[in-house]
């Protein structure tokens, strides 16, 4: 029996110190006015999401469990930094947007992200089921807030209820999933139910397979792995833009990161009866986000379905393991370069529409003559989604090709190939109206505000630096033990 | 310095296309001699590589290798060099460039991106020539990708976002199946030595391993000769995989049409002899017949094709796809002469194709029609440049003492003294493709009799002859192209130790 007396709670620092964090951002909020602009807030979030990467980075480095329910392992380091650095570079775009839109109340914004990131962070970390799902409520409940934050907008409310009852039955489902488990074992932790799983699959084949699937389609939906990715298009098009960002970006990365997680561990004796699934999951999705993100007119849309895409991308190191290091290095490696590439792109979307005030592809047109830095720097997002060299996006996606190949899925490799090159047709759509197409006469010339030139100045630099040296953030990559406790 | 004079080569236009990004816009002239004086001097080192190269050594030459990128089972390296198949396509890109960068004057419509993209271009194309890692030979390959593109689709005529689509899709669906293939040849390689580690990505290293190993299977390495035959086919381009072609060259502007036709598509006969035949000689072998009969449908299926154009800038697409089939032909046969042949007509016709499609671009300037039936007598209104166009079509059909000749004379020459166990048959193909040739001339000829010669309409009765910088491209394009028809041996010079080395993995 545990007694938190006894429980090394410094494993938790960044967590905690995140919490005091919101909630003082939280409070700050209270003490002033309730509307009105407040980017003290916003640069305070991201200070706050600064330090606890900082925190994350340089304490615990060992790594250790609190009574098997929470575990601080290099996984959940490499997890935790790109979920708080994605963070700080949403709120670092939502600020200019805020700024633009009267009806949001801006603190509770910031603290509501806050949260969010706190319950990825927890999800990151859990090493049993109930940790597990108070993470993933916390996220999610905050994101629903979040979609439906612009609350005079019918788009953004129908947003924020669609996402609710779907999410709330995805919630559902992984609860069913896990209840299975639990009443086969009798016990919520994943070390413990792994244990039992080989024997068990043998007397409870079926039961288990539900118990899988209906985690499956539970975490699919997360992530917006196809079939379960519908609700995607629809809340990321309602939804304020950068909360777009974040649910394309921050939500979908905790997913994965969770994903690894519980089916590495729990079911990694039975990997062989279930690798499969995942291999036509991620062909589905690769192939359904590709082909219908040819036919959006809306940017928003489009973004859906190209994160959608992406996610099959980040589903194939999953079915076609190397080694399980591999795995863990190509999923982090990409899910990098994905919040990289995304977030810039998303900073400039953010930019153009909000300039044009409507969402539609056209609204790029001649943004090379308007601004010409954010028309270079679109491009380069594009070109690295789209995989071409020399990018980040490239090495992360030859990287993953090469494991499939390694791995003997050539079939899947090829899926991943074939729908890249379809994935041209509309990154480049978008390049087409920025450098092809004269602008409107009544364009002006794009005024960038600070915070947003930052994020994307940081995506940028960082997305070509590493396309020429990626063996930096590889090899470190590599020489991590992941989840070596288990 | 001469040790690192590839990488020196590769990465100047790279410079230069920088140097240009911190000139303002508004210097047009400050511009283009930037760019043009970056080509120039790309062409000078690319003479100074020609002059020291080593005609007697077979093997890689002025080798460089530097690691790049190190992980478990993956190693990438910076790794070039160049032998007797590489140097005279570097030479020749650079000869192209320059001159189309002089074409290209003429553009006044976002002068500088334009002259950013085609150094880039430049970089791209001659780093795929010098490249020995299969990785870093796709990098540059795709890296040819995006400045053409945009070169398409910014400065080319009314279908040009069409064209550029068209061209990004089908070179990236070529380019994606030559990428699965490098992986797996690196990974059958791996499993032939034990272990992914042991594998490589260098062709020279790779061909090593196919060589003496006998645990890859000839159904693999079959299945992996056709798969590169398709990336490659697309690029060269080889029916059914060219529909990109007319549309691309139709519509890009002068300078990129040439540099399209006179390098890019030399390419894909470069790569399918460097990464093809070089790492998988005894299946190329075996594919002769197919390789042959696709040579001699390009040949035919172009011509045809041309005939029929009403559009003079379509004829010239479509001629230079019966052309390519010739460097099929001279491949299939696998002799020395053929394979010289092969290589010849990538040097010859980069050159007589640059040609025309400046003669064409140059017409339609003028007279801003490419419609064959509306032209006509135009050798009394611009007598100069009827000459050149004359001189062209001659070139592109084969006269004697012009370099078209040579290398058609030495493909025909491989192919009717093709091996029998090899190329079973070649005698017939030879004589079908014999009567592409005919057609050639009687598409080209007909084109420029139908042009320069004839009733002249009045509207054209007042057009400006060729302007003193017109004379840059006309002049030295077509003098390289006699250079070599006359003097065949300053080619075969450089080629011949490296085809004698090709023929001899196939024999052995």
């Amino acid at each position: 029996m545990l007694l938190a007396n006894d429980a090394n709670w410094s494993l938790m620092t960044p967590e905690i110190v995140l919490a005091a964090l919101a909630l003082i951002i939280f409070t700050i909020d209270f003490m002033t006015d309730i509307k009105g602009k407040k980017p003290f807030l916003g640069r305070l979030s991201i200070i706050s999401l600064l330090i606890t990467a900082v925190l994350v980075l340089f304490t615990n480095n060992d790594g250790g469990t609190i009574g098997h329910v929470f575990v601080v392992d290099s996984f959940s380091m490499v997890f935790k930094l790109i979920i708080l650095v994605g963070v700080a570079l949403v709120i670092g775009i939502s600020m200019y947007y805020l700024d633009k839109h009267e009806d949001i109340y801006q603190g509770e914004y910031y603290s509501l992200m806050l949260f969010a990131t706190l319950g990825a962070m927890l999800m990151v970390s859990s090493a049993d089921l109930i940790v597990l799902f108070v993470g993933l409520e916390i996220l999610s409940i905050s994101s629903y807030c979040l979609a439906a934050f612009k609350k005079y907008n019918r788009k953004s409310t129908e947003a924020g209820i669609k996402y609710v009852v779907l999410g709330g039955t995805a919630s559902a489902f992984i609860l069913y999933g896990m209840s299975f488990l639990y009443g086969l074992t009798g016990t919520t932790s994943i070390v413990e139910i792994r244990e039992a799983i080989p024997t068990l699959w043998v007397d409870y084949t079926w039961v288990i397979a539900m118990s899988f699937l209906f985690m499956l389609a539970g975490f699919g939906f997360k992530i917006s792995a196809v079939p379960f990715h519908m609700w995607a298009p629809d809340v990321y098009e309602g939804s304020p833009t950068p909360v777009t960002a974040f649910l394309s970006v921050v939500s979908k990365l905790a997913g994965f990161a969770i994903v690894l997680r519980l089916f590495f561990v729990t079911f990694e004796n039975i990997y062989v009866e279930w690798a499969f699934t995942f291999a036509v999951i991620a062909a589905l999705t690769m192939v359904i986000g590709n082909f219908i993100a040819l036919t959006q007119k809306n940017v928003k849309r489009l973004m859906a379905y190209s994160g959608i895409a992406q996610a099959g991308y980040l589903l194939v190191p999953i079915a076609a393991v190397v080694t399980e290091a591999d795995t863990f290095t190509m999923i982090a490696f990409y899910g990098m370069a994905y919040v990289l590439m995304t977030l810039g792109a998303f900073a400039i979307i953010i930019l153009v529409t909000e300039d044009s005030g409507k969402e539609d592809m056209s609204s790029f047109k001649g943004l090379w003559e308007r601004s010409p830095y954010m028309a270079v720097a679109m491009s380069v997002f594009l070109i690295s989604l789209a995989g071409l060299p020399l990018t980040l996006g490239f090495w992360g996606k030859a990287y993953i090709f090469f494991g499939a190949v390694a791995a003997g899925m050539t079939w899947l490799a090829v899926v991943m190939i074939v729908t890249s090159v379809v994935s041209f047709f509309y990154y480049f759509g978008i390049i087409r109206q920025m450098f092809m197409r004269e602008p409107e006469p009544t364009d002006q010339e794009i005024k960038v505000p600070v915070y947003l030139s930052v994020v994307v100045t940081i995506c940028l630099a960082v997305t070509v630096a590493l396309a020429f040296i990626p063996s930096i953030v590889m090899d470190w990559l590599q020489g991590l033990t992941w989840m070596g406790m288990f | 310095m001469i040790d690192t004079i590839l990488s020196w080569l590769v990465f100047l236009p790279l410079a230069g296309a920088l140097l240009i990004l911190t000139i303002p816009k508004e210097n047009k002239n400050v511009i283009r001699s930037i760019a043009i004086g970056t080509s120039i001097l790309a062409f000078f080192v690319s003479v100074v590589l020609w002059a020291a190269f080593d005609r007697g050594h077979s093997g890689m030459q002025f080798y460089q290798v530097v690691p790049w990128l190190n992980l478990d089972f993956l190693q990438i390296n910076y790794e070039v060099g160049v032998d007797g198949l590489s140097v005279p396509l570097v030479v020749l890109t650079t000869i192209v460039t320059t001159l189309a960068l002089f074409a290209s004057l003429s553009i006044q419509h976002r002068v500088k991106e334009f002259y950013v993209w085609t150094l880039v271009l430049l970089t791209g194309m001659l780093g795929v020539f010098v490249a020995l890692d299969m990785f870093l030979f796709f990098l540059f390959f795709e890296l040819t990708l995006i400045p053409m593109f945009f070169i398409i689709g910014i400065w080319g005529g009314k279908e040009r976002e069409y064209a550029s689509f068209k061209f990004l899709v089908y070179t990236g669906l070529g380019s994606a199946i030559m990428f699965i293939t490098f992986i797996a040849m690196f990974v059958y390689g791996g499993t032939a030595m034990g272990g992914l580690q042991n594998s490589s990505f260098s062709i020279p290293q790779l061909a090593e391993i196919y060589a003496n190993t006998d645990a890859i299977s000839a159904g693999v390495r079959g299945a992996l000769f056709l798969a590169l035959f398709i990336a490659f086919a697309v690029k060269l381009p080889i029916f059914p995989f060219h529909t990109w072609l007319p549309n691309a060259h139709v519509e890009a502007p002068t300078a990129a049409s040439m540099i399209l036709a006179g390098v890019l598509l030399k390419m894909g006969g470069y790569g399918l002899i460097r990464v093809g035949i070089g790492i998988l000689p005894d299946q190329a072998a075996r594919f002769a017949t197919l390789i042959a009969i696709l040579g001699v449908v390009n040949i035919i299926y172009g011509a045809l094709l041309a005939l029929v154009q009403t559009d003079l800038k379509r004829l010239v697409a479509f001629s230079s796809i019966s052309h390519m089939g010739i460097v099929l032909l001279g491949i299939a046969s696998f002799t020395a002469s053929g394979i010289q042949g092969a290589i010849f007509q990538l040097v010859s016709h980069g050159f007589i194709s640059a040609l025309l499609f400046f003669m064409v671009g140059a017409l339609y300037e003028r007279t801003k029609t490419r419609t064959i039936s509306e032209l006509g007598g135009l050798s009394k209104s611009v007598p100069i440049l009827a000459g050149f166009t004359l001189a062209a079509a001659m070139a592109s059909v084969g006269l004697p003492g012009l370099s078209g000749f040579v290398s058609e004379l030495l493909a025909f020459i491989g192919v009717f003294g093709a091996d029998a166990s090899i190329l079973p048959a070649a005698k017939l193909w030879g004589v079908i493709a014999g009567i592409g040739i005919i057609l050639t001339a009687a598409y080209l000829l007909w084109a420029v009799q139908r042009t320069t010669f004839g009733q002249l309409n009045d509207k054209y009765k007042e057009l400006q002859d060729a302007r003193p910088l017109e004379y840059i491209p006309m002049i030295g394009l077509l003098g390289f192209s006699i250079l070599i028809g006359v003097y065949p041996y300053i080619l075969s010079d450089v080629i011949n130790i490296t085809v004698l080395d090709i023929l001899s993995k196939i024999g052995g």
